[in-house]
């Protein structure tokens, strides 16, 4: 039988049936929720990982030289990056059924991907949400994800300490943690400073340092997070 | 009904959109003989070409409400064909190198223009085509086939195969030169 009267054939006896309208509507309406759900977890993930970085202090880390990029490389949530990574794979493939998805080479619209995660994030950033989701989760007040809120809080190797200056001292400072915790920090000759630097009380920082048996850090850098105008060097 | 050279591919789709079964006879009319040609040229033989253009036909009824009249219809049809052919040569892994990851898909290409071939180049190209379609990669075998046997644009071309304009020039161009090269080591 010719091609034309068995594909006929089937239509007119109902063996294959024309799909409404709607449920390509819906089909496409889906495709869209998925790939704007996926852009906006990228954007928090994305988001929650830089400020984490920046609150553990490991963001400032390559401010101290190569023994500074080697942390922070080690220091890096890999686990988050590769979480995105798949995400940022998924929306891809899900651009790729449409048009303007596929018209362009692949790395635009990863491009412009990136683009609206970071234009996001620095929106965010701009306000104070993120840092009272971020102090909600480490105290495990968010549900489901707050469990793993505090693994992001402080870095994983115990080399990178941010607080604020508490006292200065003769050859170093006290210097109090986000929590409350205090340490003694001991700067030398060797220490990487920035040359305008003088411990003053109330200012925050960044030290890069593993800490001694007695507890006290030995500082290989220090860093000034934001400039301070009213700390005092008391 | 009846095919009257006045209408369109596109009004006729719309027809069979509106619940005119007959209508689609006339697609099944216009386009066999052309997939038919699309699906031997690429992977199959007859008998198997055959049961595939049944599937294709099938799918292109069940699915001709997602066809946007606004658009061509033959980018649409070609693009049901290239699914299903590309799904049964997956099933029988005849032609391994058919994949879905290509560098030429990730980056730009300074090569996309659109080249108008003179007459003698594109006789000459299509004869090549012919000839050693074969022995080419099947990733510029399926440009080369709807540009120059199917007559399609760098556009539609991208419409059937989902990739960027840009990659349809850059596949022509690599596709032409990897055709001289078979026939320059033929002889």
């Amino acid at each position: 039988m010719a091609i034309e009267e068995e594909v006929l054939g089937k239509i007119t006896r109902g063996e294959a049936k024309m799909r409404p309208k709607a449920y390509f509507a819906l089909r496409t309406a889906t495709g869209i929720l998925i790939g704007v759900i996926v852009l906006l977890l990228m954007i928090y993930l994305a988001g929650f990982a830089v400020f984490a970085l920046r609150e553990s202090g490991v963001w400032y880390e390559p401010e101290f030289g190569l023994a500074g990029w080697s942390a922070f490389f080690t220091s890096l949530p890999w686990a988050l990056i590769g979480l995105v990574a798949i995400l940022l794979a998924t929306l891809a493939a899900i651009m790729h059924r449409y048009p303007w998805g596929y018209r362009w080479p692949i790395v635009y619209s990863l491009l412009g991907a990136l683009c609206l995660i970071a234009a996001a994030n620095l929106l965010i950033i701009g306000t104070s949400l993120r840092r009272e989701v971020f102090s909600e989760g480490v105290h495990q007040r968010v549900p489901v994800v707050g469990a793993y809120y505090p693994g992001f809080a402080v870095p994983e190797e115990d080399d990178i300490h941010r607080g604020f200056v508490q006292a200065p001292l003769p050859g170093g400072f006290v210097l109090m943690d986000l929590y409350g915790a205090t340490s003694a920090i001991e700067v030398s000759t060797a220490t990487f400073l920035e040359p305008s630097f003088a411990p003053r009380s109330g200012e925050e920082v960044v030290v890069f340092g593993d800490r001694n048996g007695s507890g006290t850090i030995r500082a290989i850098g220090v860093g000034e997070i934001s400039p301070c105008t009213g700390c005092s060097n008391q | 009904m009846s095919d009257t050279p006045e209408r369109s591919d596109e009004e006729v789709a719309i027809l069979v959109q509106e619940g005119d079964r007959e209508a689609f006879r006339i697609i099944v009319e216009r386009y066999e003989p052309k997939l038919r040609r699309y699906a031997e040229r690429f992977f199959f033989d007859r008998d198997r070409a055959n049961d595939l253009l049944q599937d294709v036909f099938i799918k292109s009824y069940v699915n001709i409400k997602s066809f946007d009249a606004r658009r061509r219809f033959s980018p649409w049809i070609y693009r049901i064909a290239h699914n299903e052919f590309v799904n049964a040569i997956k099933k029988t892994k005849r032609e391994a190198s058919v994949s879905i990851f290509d560098f030429d898909l990730l980056f730009p290409h300074p090569v996309a223009k659109e080249t108008a071939d003179g007459d003698v180049e594109r006789k000459e190209i299509k004869s090549l085509v012919e000839k050693s379609l074969g022995a080419l990669d099947p990733k510029y075998r399926e440009p080369l086939v709807l540009y120059y046997f199917e007559e399609m644009d760098y556009k539609e071309i991208a419409d059937v195969l989902r990739v960027p304009v840009s990659t349809v020039g850059i596949r022509l161009q690599r596709g032409k030169a990897a055709l001289r090269k078979i026939v320059g080591n033929k002889q």
